[in-house]
């Protein structure tokens, strides 16, 4: 009797330890084809660069992104590989109301990104990027802004994208937070000066632009100009 | 016919090649899709073809599917995407003098881009654009104005090729290649920034604009490009009908004849144009640059796939 008991409590066990390693299987699968869609999204997005990608190619990618959350739907990085895609898809549309939609869902895929990683800098950088293409210019962009410049300001993409923040939102910022762009504008020189440059340039601020001396040689002769008309 | 006889027929020919601003024509409608009506002054508004002469004081309204452009004689053109108004407040224009030609010209709301003709380019402060409060004075060739008065009277304007100065009662902002501006009204206008980090709806019809095909801007004879822009849009229809029926001969016919009237009339069209173009450079004018988006390769790529102007943004390093 006792011996029938021990034998059943060893089937039971084995039962439920096989339950478990093929849960434990299924899991692994769903991770690893979630895994192999977002790598090959990944290849695909690099192959583009920062070229305007095919919109069947764009498609493609999302597509695989969009099966790789399928399998995993929290895995952060898949969601802020859809967000890029997204907002190259709204850089691209011809209809306003597609455009805000695609923003608003890149927005919401950053913020769930940032849920499960928290600490992403450039995410929090993509957010507040976001909020701006939707045209709401407010607290929450700003402060989206400065969590980014808090956790890695040296974070690859991290100062260009700041500094685009930055000059977009400058009538809008308190002192400290200028500070922090006019900081990141002489990181972003140190790096590369001459994207530093051309984003200044690009909003015309060559006042932020001559004090920095890893700029001062590129917009030498802006720079005459402007302590000329100051 | 006698000598008196032949001359008078050559003066009614030559009348007949006179410059649309004698005859009170401003432009004419290049190319329609949808619902477009225009409305001189206060009269009744009818529905706008492509060919269809207009006159200073035409206001030009787009529909929800309504996409309209139209090309001035100067070769100044502009182009409207749905939900706009346009109004046509004074244009006049010489040949044979700059300094006596002027357009005024107003965006009432939605979206449109022009590009600048030979008046904007030799007599700029006799060319003004308007949206809602901005006064645009433009600098370069080719810019798209947005107005939405719903929308807290929001107005932006974005520089695809060259500069403009925005002007409004509060101030002014300069607005260069590549850049936009926008305001509300009773505001200062933000300063410039790249297209790259305007609002998405403004992306959007500016890539939307960007695609839309338009002809060169250099000066034409009003009446014989209208013609030509209607034997167009006429071939095109008749070309869309015979393919539709492959075995029609009929219609292929039909389409075959519509061609060569079309092929015929930009001909002439295109031998007055340069003329006109000719006389216009030889009494001081200015040749305007070409706008964006404007060479075949570009004209073709940005149909299927506008291409914004700078980089991507928020796609640096992983995982873009």
């Amino acid at each position: 009797m006792q011996a029938m008991g021990r034998h059943s409590w060893r089937r039971a066990a084995s039962i439920a330890a096989m339950v478990l390693l093929a849960a434990l299987a299924i899991q692994a699968a769903r991770l690893g084809i979630a895994d192999a869609y977002e790598r090959t999204a990944r290849l695909e997005i690099e192959r583009w660069g920062n070229r305007p990608a095919n919109p069947q190619n764009l498609a493609r990618a999302t597509d695989w992104v969009t099966q790789s959350l399928r399998y995993a739907p929290h895995n952060p990085s898949a969601l802020e590989a859809l967000g890029g895609l997204q907002l190259r898809q709204m850089h691209a549309a011809t209809d306003p109301q597609l455009a805000v939609a695609l923003a608003r869902s890149a927005y919401s895929n950053f913020r769930l990104a940032l849920v499960e990683r928290p600490t992403a800098a450039l995410n929090w950088a993509r957010l507040a990027l976001t909020k701006l293409y939707l045209d709401e210019r407010d607290e929450a962009l700003l402060s989206a802004l400065r969590r980014s410049l808090e956790l890695g300001p040296r974070d690859l993409g991290v100062p260009e994208l700041v500094l685009h923040l930055g000059m977009a939102l400058w009538p809008r910022m308190d002192a400290d937070l200028r500070r922090e762009v006019v900081r990141a504008l002489g990181l972003s020189a140190l790096r590369d000066a001459e994207t530093a440059f051309a984003i200044g340039k690009s909003y015309g601020r060559f006042d932020l632009m001559c004090d920095i001396n890893a700029l001062r040689a590129l917009a030498a002769g802006a720079c005459e100009q402007f302590h000329k008309t100051e | 016919m006698n000598a008196i006889g032949r001359f008078f027929v050559l003066s009614l020919a030559a009348l007949a090649l006179t410059p649309g601003a004698v005859l009170g024509q401003a432009g004419y409608v290049h190319e329609v899709s949808g619902n477009v009506s225009m409305q001189n002054g206060s009269g009744v508004g009818v529905a706008a073809k492509a060919g269809d002469t207009f006159v200073q004081g035409t206001s030009f309204h787009t529909s929800s599917d309504g996409r309209v452009a139209i090309k001035f004689e100067d070769g100044q053109l502009a182009a409207l995407l749905p939900n706009s108004a346009l109004r046509i407040d004074r244009y006049t224009y010489d040949p044979r003098n700059p300094r006596g030609s002027s357009s005024n010209v107003s965006l009432v709301r939605g979206a449109s881009r022009f590009v600048t003709g030979v008046i904007g380019s030799t007599n700029r402060e006799a060319f003004h654009l308007a949206a809602g409060a901005f006064t645009v004075y433009l600098r370069g060739t080719d810019i798209t104005l947005l107005a939405n008065p719903a929308d807290k009277g929001t107005q932006t304007a974005a520089v695809n090729l060259g500069g403009a100065l925005l002007q409004t009662s509060g101030g002014s902002v300069r607005v260069g290649t590549g850049q936009f501006a926008s305001m509300m009204t009773g505001q200062l206008p933000n300063q410039a920034g790249p297209i790259s980090t305007a609002p998405a709806a403004v992306q959007a019809a500016i890539n939307s604009l960007a695609a839309t095909s338009l002809p060169i801007n250099t000066p034409v004879v009003v009446a014989s490009s209208a013609r030509a822009a209607a034997a167009e849009a006429q071939a095109r229809l008749a070309t869309a009908a015979a393919e539709a029926a492959p075995t029609n001969v009929e219609l292929r016919t039909a389409a075959e004849a519509a061609q060569s009237a079309a092929a015929a009339a930009t001909r002439t069209a295109t031998r007055q144009a340069a003329a006109a173009y000719q006389t216009a450079i030889l009494a001081g004018y200015f040749a305007p640059a070409t706008p964006a988006f404007s060479s075949p390769t570009q004209q073709a790529s940005a149909a299927a796939l506008p291409e914004p102007r700078v980089p991507y943004l928020g796609c640096t390093g992983s995982p873009c």
